[in-house]
């Protein structure tokens, strides 16, 4: 398992100041609004979390951060300098969200084309190819074609061009999407091998348990609009009172172990098992009483006892039930 | 060791995209589409010789350099206006331009692999085309004189790289369609610089002479490179004229790259 640690002691490595971006789009190429006044930090060493739905503006602001657009107001500085200035874009690595790419080329002749642009060496180059190509499990794949390649591959050879030049940021558009589980799994554990090594990461998703496995700081964007910002474990604790859901057996109904009403007891809902039930309760206070109950209970045995974290969705869906 | 890297150079960066270029057109089944018909003139050319027991070396002449025109326009066209459309619309553009770069040296790389491959082309075409003249045309071949033939070669593909900067320069903010419409525009205008100055002189107004004279130095003047009369009627080229005219199309071809990577840079993508 790696640990990440955020030192928040330290100067954000990226800073989004007041970021505002619109597009032309139609017949008369009037603007649209696709960011208003972005703002947060992301801390060195950290893994950043950047999560809203689709068309939220998250790739727009990716673009902005890699430098690929320019903002139509505000900054966005990586250690200080602006990432429309090439030394900025010296040290970040990025993957789009669909990774495209020249399908003509091999995997290390990909690593040659992506390493030249990022200021290495040709020796330097084929240095580092068959270090990153490991790195990502890719070894295998050095003389295929791109065209050859599958989803996963060519996600893994994406994010091997993104760190062949050491970025200190690597920023990666939607890194799991399209991916089954285990390419999921794959791509989740590798983001926290990069991590890890010393870098910081910043990588934007619609899918809230990726964000929540790996996310030590997270943002959440809806309709241009930070809704939210701050470390992962703000989050959970804002998702409401902390629940744990326990199964017993030989409990046929609710009744043999609660008196009276059960949401006074702080029984969120239960169901019926086959030998037994599912009970999930709702604060701490509830939670002693009710199991010294059951332990009491002769025929009665703990199955187990687990606890709920809230989730991010439950955070999405209270903001939106804030905003109605 | 630790790659340390530098913000990396014009020429390093430019030739990464050239090379990346130069192979990506040439797996472009369009460019082969091209070299076909282009053959099949050719072929056409050797038949009409054939047919007509006089002038054949005026009918494969004209037809042959005809054949090679024809590629020559077609692939600088083609693959000028669609490079960068082509890297748009697949976002491979993207990442390319988030690594620490700066656009103008990218579109010059493109432009330096359209140059290649229509070097190669041309290169390719003009050797099949004076082989095919000299095992038809035996002894007659020397009517012409080399220098002649090789002079007017090179200054096709000065001419085909120029329509290639045209179309790399309006594709920088552009569509392919309309990068490849305008560019035959300005090409067809620069091939009648010299009738536009004369239009413009056959008019009373001082307005409107200025205007036609003003049209005729705004685009490439295309009549530069067009020297199919000395190739058929054997008349020598200059080697100083060839320096000269080439000269006049390499600062055109600088000129637009760097407006079109100036425009790119403003581009919203």
């Amino acid at each position: 398992m790696f640990s990440v640690i955020p030192d928040s002691d330290r100067d954000p490595i990226l800073r989004v100041q007041s970021v505002s971006q619109s597009f032309r789009a139609g017949f008369l190429l009037k603007r649209t609004q696709v960011l208003r006044e972005v703002s947060f930090d992301v801390q060195a060493r950290s893994i950043f979390g950047f999560l809203g739905p689709n068309g939220a503006g998250k790739t727009t602001l990716i673009h902005l951060i890699t430098g690929v657009r320019r903002p139509i107001s505000g900054r966005v500085l990586f250690r200080g300098v602006s990432t429309q200035d090439p030394r900025a874009r010296l040290h970040i690595g990025y993957l789009p969200e669909r990774p495209y790419f020249h399908e003509h080329l091999t995997g290390e002749g990909f690593l040659r084309y992506f390493g030249a642009l990022s200021g290495l060496s040709s020796a330097q180059i084929e240095l580092k190819i068959p270090q990153v190509l490991e790195s990502v499990g890719m070894a295998r794949a050095r003389k295929l074609e791109l065209r050859a390649f599958s989803k996963g591959m060519l996600q893994r050879i994406g994010i091997a061009q993104a760190i062949l030049h050491d970025p200190e940021l690597l920023v990666l558009d939607e890194p799991m999407s399209g991916l089954d589980p285990v390419g999921r799994k794959e791509i989740r554990e590798l983001i926290l091998r990069l991590a890890a090594e010393g870098r910081t990461v910043f990588f934007s998703s619609h899918v809230i348990p990726d964000v929540e496995a790996i996310c030590d700081q997270v943002a959440v964007i809806e309709k241009g609009t930070i809704r939210a910002c701050g470390p992962i474990s703000g989050f959970l604790d804002r998702g409401g009172p902390a629940r744990v859901e326990v199964a017993l057996d030989g409990v046929s109904s609710l009744e043999d172990l609660v008196d009276g009403e059960p949401t006074a007891r702080g029984i969120a809902h239960w169901r019926p098992m086959a030998q037994g039930v599912r009970v999930v309760i709702e604060g701490q206070e509830h939670l002693k009483p009710f199991l010294a109950r059951a332990l009491a209970k002769q025929d009665a045995s703990i199955l187990w006892v687990n606890p709920i974290r809230p989730t991010l969705e439950d955070l999405f869906d209270s903001g939106r039930g804030a905003e109605k | 060791m630790k790659a340390s890297p530098a913000v990396p150079g014009g020429y390093q960066v430019s030739m990464a995209v050239a090379r990346v270029t130069f192979f990506e057109i040439l797996r472009e089944r369009v460019l082969y589409n091209i070299v076909v018909v282009s053959a099949l003139v050719l072929i056409a050319s050797v038949l009409a010789a054939q047919i007509s027991n006089a002038m054949t070396g005026r009918v494969l002449s004209d037809l042959g350099w005809g054949a090679l025109l024809l590629s020559c326009f077609a692939v600088a066209l083609s693959q000028g206006a669609s490079c960068i459309a082509r890297e748009v619309e697949r976002r491979t553009i993207l990442v390319a331009l988030a690594k620490p770069i700066h656009r103008q040296q990218w579109l010059l790389g493109k432009y330096l692999g359209v140059v290649a491959v229509v070097t190669l082309n041309a290169l390719l075409l003009s050797l099949v085309t004076l082989g095919v003249s000299f095992q038809m045309l035996g002894e007659d071949f020397w009517f012409v004189p080399l220098g002649t033939r090789v002079g007017a070669c090179f200054l096709l593909l000065v001419q085909s790289w120029l329509i290639a900067g045209l179309a790399i320069f309006f594709s920088s903010f552009s569509t392919a369609t309309l990068s490849a419409v305008l560019s035959v525009g300005i090409y067809f205008v620069g091939s009648s610089a010299s009738q536009i100055r004369w239009l413009g002189l056959q008019s009373d107004g001082l307005a409107v002479r200025w205007f036609f004279e003003l049209v005729s130095w705004l685009v490439p003047n295309f009549e530069f490179f067009q020297v199919s009369r000395q190739l058929t009627y054997g008349l020598p080229l200059e080697l100083g004229m060839i320096a000269g005219r080439s000269i006049y199309g390499f600062i055109w071809c600088a000129l637009l790259v760097l407006l079109g990577g100036m425009l790119l840079q403003k581009r919203e993508l």
